[in-house]
């Protein structure tokens, strides 16, 4: 009965969990400017964050190491060093763009500019870190993540052609503006798969001292959680389709992709938007802020855990009591949270193959996952498709910049 | 070790020049953000009318739109002169007319002056199912 309570929190907490700031915004700019066009790349997307997350569960389950500190022992200093930089310079990026998420949804509610509640925000967001306990952090605020149900639910309640949705799962190319779709595309696959994801359900594992009896519910929770998570990714894609591209609205701002809610939902719909943009948000920045304390703790060997009082790990307390700030200070200084959000999620896809990449090669690895290790089809798939948004994100990053 | 640099210097350049804008391009993106920005006013207006969205929020739409109205108007202009901006001047106008009618608690007013706004610059509709290549 208890290992059921826990598969059950634990699928639940993936579906509240598996939205943030990226995922709302690149399914909310897919919808309005390409229809349901885009569905394909949330589904191929999708199969490789399931495939990611039960490998980066199933290496803490074996081998009781988390992805960084494995990486770290397996690939040596010198690549540890190289991942450290990429992983911080972009967590630090989706950290803004998260505080942000959260102070443009208080802004929706308010209509105060939104950069008053930034140092509201994060201050909220280390006092919880610094007070809370690991189940707190993750369980609490990915239970509240649930209200992003709404998106479903608005969907369905919009009657979307079922038939044409299912169609925009089979690849397809644009019609107009390649640049932009394939931008839209390697955002939309950078928020999937972000690599701090990785490394912070591979520490929660060991956070909560998961082992061998814990494999076959670590499988369920990445399929189910991340299977459930992904359709509300879709509704969103599909809301955005029916309601704003028909009237001609382009997502250029939050206060626009908040307008999907309203046909729907009436007078709840800002509101029911701007909660779920809100939680999710601050529940993806908990994950970054405290993915960046252990990625610098497990790569220099300092005592780390959430569940530790800070004067116990204080390295690992510092790492996010600075990180926050300087977060913080992005989302004002580089200003527009959407452009930072979009930026920051095309930057995952490129980082992804520095951190996939040692991920097989120590799934791989009898040392560390023992008879566990991955099939060859898991391999094949999970490398083709890192290897073809790092490619495709090399083309649309400048081209979208550089105004291509 | 030169020789690699200077060769990574002249592709960036090379990519950077072939990326460049033609002021056609400017033009019609700015033309698009503004028709967006009019079609958003126009819906935005309709359900501030019918209540179904704050005014605190209806505000912050149609401050967010002024600031973009005449950050496009601008790049229309510096690129393709008089000529080009002047529809999304118009569409400006017109939001700063809505932003008058907010100020006052004016909704029919807001409501008139939007349609106005999405007449100047028609938007181009995304169906919910876009035709692939």
């Amino acid at each position: 009965m208890k290992n059921m309570t826990n598969l059950a929190l634990g699928i639940v907490t993936s579906i509240g969990g598996f939205l943030d700031v990226g995922a709302i915004a690149t399914a909310a700019l897919a919808g309005a400017a390409f229809g349901m066009q885009m569905l394909w790349v949330l589904a191929i997307g999708t199969l490789c964050v399931m495939l990611l997350t039960e490998m980066a569960g199933r290496l803490a389950c074996v081998s009781h190491h988390s992805l960084v500190d494995a990486v770290r022992e397996r690939c040596g200093f010198r690549y540890f060093s190289l991942l450290l930089i990429g992983e911080l310079f972009v967590d630090l990026l989706v950290l803004a763009a998260e505080i942000g998420g959260v102070a443009v949804a208080l802004h929706l509610v308010t209509g105060i500019d939104y950069r008053w509640f930034v140092p509201i925000v994060a201050f909220a967001l280390w006092v919880l870190i610094w007070l809370g306990t690991f189940s707190i952090v993750q369980n609490g605020a990915s239970l509240l993540g649930l209200i992003t149900v709404a998106f479903v639910v608005g969907m369905w309640w919009m009657g979307p052609p079922w038939h044409e949705a299912i169609r925009a799962f089979v690849p397809s190319a644009p019609s107009h503006d390649s640049a932009k779709y394939w931008f839209i595309a390697v955002g939309i696959i950078g928020s999937l798969f972000e690599p701090f994801m990785l490394n912070f359900y591979a520490s929660g594992a060991i956070e909560e001292k998961w082992s061998l009896k814990d494999i076959t519910m670590n499988r369920v929770t990445a399929v189910l959680g991340m299977g459930f998570g992904a359709i509300i990714a879709v509704s969103i894609v599909i809301l955005s389709a029916l309601t704003l591209g028909p009237h001609g609205i382009q997502v250029d701002s939050y206060e626009q992709a908040a307008l999907m809610m309203v046909q729907p939902f009436g007078r709840w719909g800002i509101p029911l938007f701007a909660a779920s943009l809100g939680i999710a948000c601050f529940g993806a920045s908990l994950q970054v802020a405290l993915n960046l304390s252990y990625l610098f703790s497990q790569g220099f060997g300092w005592n780390w855990s959430e569940n530790l009082k800070p004067h116990e790990d204080a390295r690992f307390a510092l790492v996010y009591t600075l990180a926050i700030p300087v977060g913080a200070l992005l989302v004002v200084v580089l200003g527009d949270p959407l452009q930072i959000t979009t930026f920051s999620m095309a930057l995952n896809a490129l980082l992804a193959p520095v951190i996939v990449f040692p991920l097989l090669i120590l799934m791989n690895d009898r040392h560390y996952v023992r008879e566990y290790r991955n099939h060859a089809i898991g391999n094949v798939l999970v490398s083709a498709i890192v290897v073809i948004a790092f490619l495709i994100a090399m083309v649309a990053i400048p081209l979208e910049v550089l105004g291509g | 070790m030169r020789v690699l640099y200077a060769s990574v210097i002249v592709a960036l350049a090379a990519a950077s020049a072939s990326c460049s804008k033609s002021p056609e391009k400017v033009t019609t993106e700015a033309r698009q953000a503004a028709a967006s920005w009019a079609a958003t006013l126009s819906a935005g207006a309709e359900w501030w009318g019918s209540g179904k969205v704050s005014t605190p929020y209806f505000r912050s739409i149609v401050t967010q739109a002024r600031t973009s109205l005449q950050k496009e108007e601008k790049s229309a202009r510096n690129s393709a002169g008089e000529a080009a901006a002047a529809p999304i001047r118009a569409v400006a106008s017109h939001a700063e007319t809505i932003a008058g009618a907010v100020g006052r608690g004016d909704r029919a007013a807001a409501i008139v002056a939007a349609h106005a706004a999405a007449s100047e610059v028609p938007a181009d509709k995304t169906p919910a199912v876009a035709k692939p290549q």
